[in-house]
C-alpha cells in the first residue's frame, strides 16, 4: 500500500491552536485593560493630589500668590467649566504622557469642585505648571482666580501697577517688554497701549476695561484682568458666570447678616444688598455693569458702625 | 495494521486531558486575578481614603479665609465671622456647595466654656449663646478634622469679639 507523506494536522492540533490563540488573545487584552486601568488610576490620583495642592495656594490676607507645580511626568491639563447650579462646577483632569501604546491616555476621572475658579487654556501641556492666585473682591471677597499657564508671554508697555505686580511676584514666563519688536519670537504678545499684538487690553479706568482675544472681547473688572488674558475666552465667560452667581449668594448671605447684627449695631442696608443680589443673578449681566453698584456697597459699609465685611 | 479504534481512543484522552489542563490553567489564572484585583482594590480604597483625608486637611486649613466664613473687617487670616456663618446655616443654595465628599462641617466654640452652653446647637432663638453651628450633617461614617480659629463678631458693648472657636470637618470614609 502507498503511503501519503505529510504533515498530520490532526484534531489535537487545531484543538491546540484554538483554544492557545484563545487564551493569549484573553491574556494580551487583559494586560492592556490592566495597564489602562492602572493609567486611568494614576491619573485619577494626581488630579485629586492637584485639587488638594490648588487649596493651601488660595489666599487670605495676601494680594496673590505665585508657584510652579512641577508634575511627575509630562502632564496634560483639561481645564473644564460648568454653568450649571447654584455654583457651577470647576472639573479638572489630568492625562500622563505614556511610553506604552497611545502617546496620551484618555484622562482619568475629574477632579471637581464648586468653589475654585481655574482660569487657564483648555488644554495646559508641560512637565511645570505656573499658577497664579489673585483674589477677586466684589466689593467683598468672591474667591480666588487660580491661573494656570506654561506658555511664554510678554507684556507690552503695562501699566505700572500690573508691572509691579509681574515682577514682584517673579512670574516665570512672563517677559515685560517697551516693544512688541523686543517680545520673543515663541511668546504671547499682549499690548496695553498700543495694538497689533495677539491679545490687546483696552483700559477703561484705573480697575475696568476688556480684551481682545481670538477675535473676542473679554470685559474685566480688577484682577480679572490676568484671567482674562491667560485664559480661553468660553472658559473666561463660564468662570465669570459661577463668580456672578457666588457674588449674588454672598450678597444674599451678608444681606441676612445684616438681621443679627442690626440689634447690635443699627441697620444695615439690607435692601440693598438684595437688590444687587438681584442684580447678579441676571445672565446677561457683567461685572463691569454693576461696578458702580459694587463700590457704592463698599463704601456704605465703610461708613457702618460695625462693617458687614 | 493499525488498530484506529484503540488510536481513536488515544486520542479522545489526549483531548480531554488537554481540556483539564486548560480548564485548570484558566482556573488558576483566574483566582490569580481575583486575589490580585482584591488587593489593588483594597490599596485603592485605602489611597482613596488617604486622598481625601488630605483634602480634608487642606480644606480645613483654609476654610476660614473663604468667602463664606472669613471675617473681612479686620486683617485676620484665621478669623471667623460668627454672624456670617450662622446666616450661612440658613442658606438651602449652600448645602451642595461643599462637595459630596464632606459629610460634616461644624463650628465650635470653645472659650470662654460655658457650662449652660455646652453642645448648645445655636438657632434663631438662642443666637450668639450657644456654641455649636452645624452648617452639615450627613448620615454616614465620616473621619474628621479640625481647626482652631478665632470666632469674631460684633458685640454691642465691647465692640469686636472674638473666641475660641474650631472648625470641625469630617470626611466620608469608606
Amino acid at each position: 500500500m502507498n503511503e501519503k507523506k505529510g504533515m498530520e494536522f490532526s484534531f489535537t492540533w487545531l484543538f491546540v491552536l484554538l483554544v492557545g490563540s484563545a487564551i493569549l488573545f484573553i491574556a494580551i487584552f487583559a494586560a492592556t485593560r490592566i495597564l489602562d486601568l492602572g493609567t486611568e488610576e494614576y491619573q485619577t490620583k494626581l488630579a485629586a493630589e492637584l485639587g488638594t495642592i490648588l487649596s493651601p495656594l488660595e489666599t487670605s490676607l495676601e494680594s496673590g500668590k505665585y508657584y510652579t507645580i512641577k508634575m511627575p511626568d509630562e502632564t496634560r491639563l483639561f481645564n473644564n467649566c460648568e454653568e450649571a447650579g447654584p455654583f457651577g462646577k470647576q472639573e479638572i483632569s489630568l492625562s500622563v504622557k505614556s511610553g506604552l501604546g497611545k502617546e496620551w491616555q484618555r484622562s482619568g476621572v475629574p477632579y471637581s469642585s464648586s468653589n475654585k475658579y481655574v482660569f487657564s487654556d483648555e488644554i495646559v501641556q508641560g512637565k511645570n505648571l505656573d499658577v497664579f492666585v489673585k483674589p477677586f473682591n466684589f466689593p467683598y471677597k468672591i474667591g480666588d482666580l487660580i491661573i494656570i499657564y506654561n506658555k511664554k508671554y510678554c507684556f507690552v508697555s503695562p501699566p505700572e501697577d500690573v508691572e509691579d505686580e509681574i515682577l514682584s511676584f517673579g512670574l516665570r514666563n512672563v517677559n515685560i517688554s517697551k516693544n512688541k519688536n523686543n517680545c520673543p519670537i515663541d511668546s504671547t504678545s499682549v499690548c496695553f497701549k498700543s495694538t497689533g499684538c495677539d491679545i490687546n487690553v483696552f483700559i477703561d479706568d484705573d480697575k475696568s476695561g476688556s480684551i481682545k482675544k481670538n477675535k473676542k472681547t473679554l470685559y474685566y473688572y480688577d484682577s480679572l484682568l490676568y484671567a482674562g488674558i491667560f485664559s480661553e475666552p468660553e472658559l473666561y465667560e463660564c468662570q465669570l458666570t459661577r463668580l456672578r452667581k457666588r457674588a449674588s449668594q454672598l450678597a444674599l448671605l451678608y444681606a441676612e447678616k445684616t438681621q443679627f447684627s442690626s440689634e447690635r449695631c443699627g441697620s444695615g442696608f439690607a435692601d440693598e444688598l438684595e437688590l444687587f443680589a438681584n442684580r447678579l443673578g441676571n445672565e446677561n449681566i457683567r461685572f463691569t455693569d454693576v461696578a458702580f453698584e459694587a463700590e457704592e456697597i463698599g463704601e456704605k459699609n465703610e461708613r457702618l458702625s460695625c462693617p458687614l465685611f | 495494521m493499525k488498530d484506529y479504534r484503540a488510536l481513536s481512543f488515544r486520542g479522545q484522552i489526549k483531548i480531554q486531558q488537554m481540556a483539564f489542563v486548560l480548564v485548570a490553567f484558566v482556573l488558576f489564572f483566574a483566582l490569580v486575578a481575583v486575589f490580585y484585583f482584591s488587593i489593588k482594590l483594597g490599596s485603592l480604597r485605602e489611597e482613596a481614603s488617604t486622598i481625601r483625608h488630605e483634602q480634608a486637611q487642606a480644606v480645613v486649613k483654609k476654610l476660614s479665609s473663604t468667602a463664606e466664613f472669613s471675617w473681612t473687617v479686620d486683617d485676620c487670616s484665621s478669623c471667623v465671622d460668627l454672624d456670617k456663618v450662622f446666616a450661612l446655616k440658613n442658606r438651602t443654595a449652600y448645602k451642595g456647595f461643599w462637595g459630596n465628599s464632606i459629610s460634616l462641617i461644624q463650628v465650635r466654640k470653645i472659650y470662654p466654656y460655658s457650662d449652660t452652653n455646652a453642645n448648645k446647637e445655636c438657632n434663631s432663638g438662642n443666637y450668639p449663646n450657644c456654641n455649636l453651628i452645624t452648617l452639615l450633617s450627613k448620615n454616614e461614617n465620616y473621619t474628621s478634622d479640625e481647626a482652631f480659629v478665632a470666632l469674631c463678631r460684633f458685640d454691642a458693648d465691647i465692640g469686636v469679639k472674638c473666641e475660641l472657636g474650631k472648625i470641625i470637618l469630617g470626611v466620608k470614609s469608606t
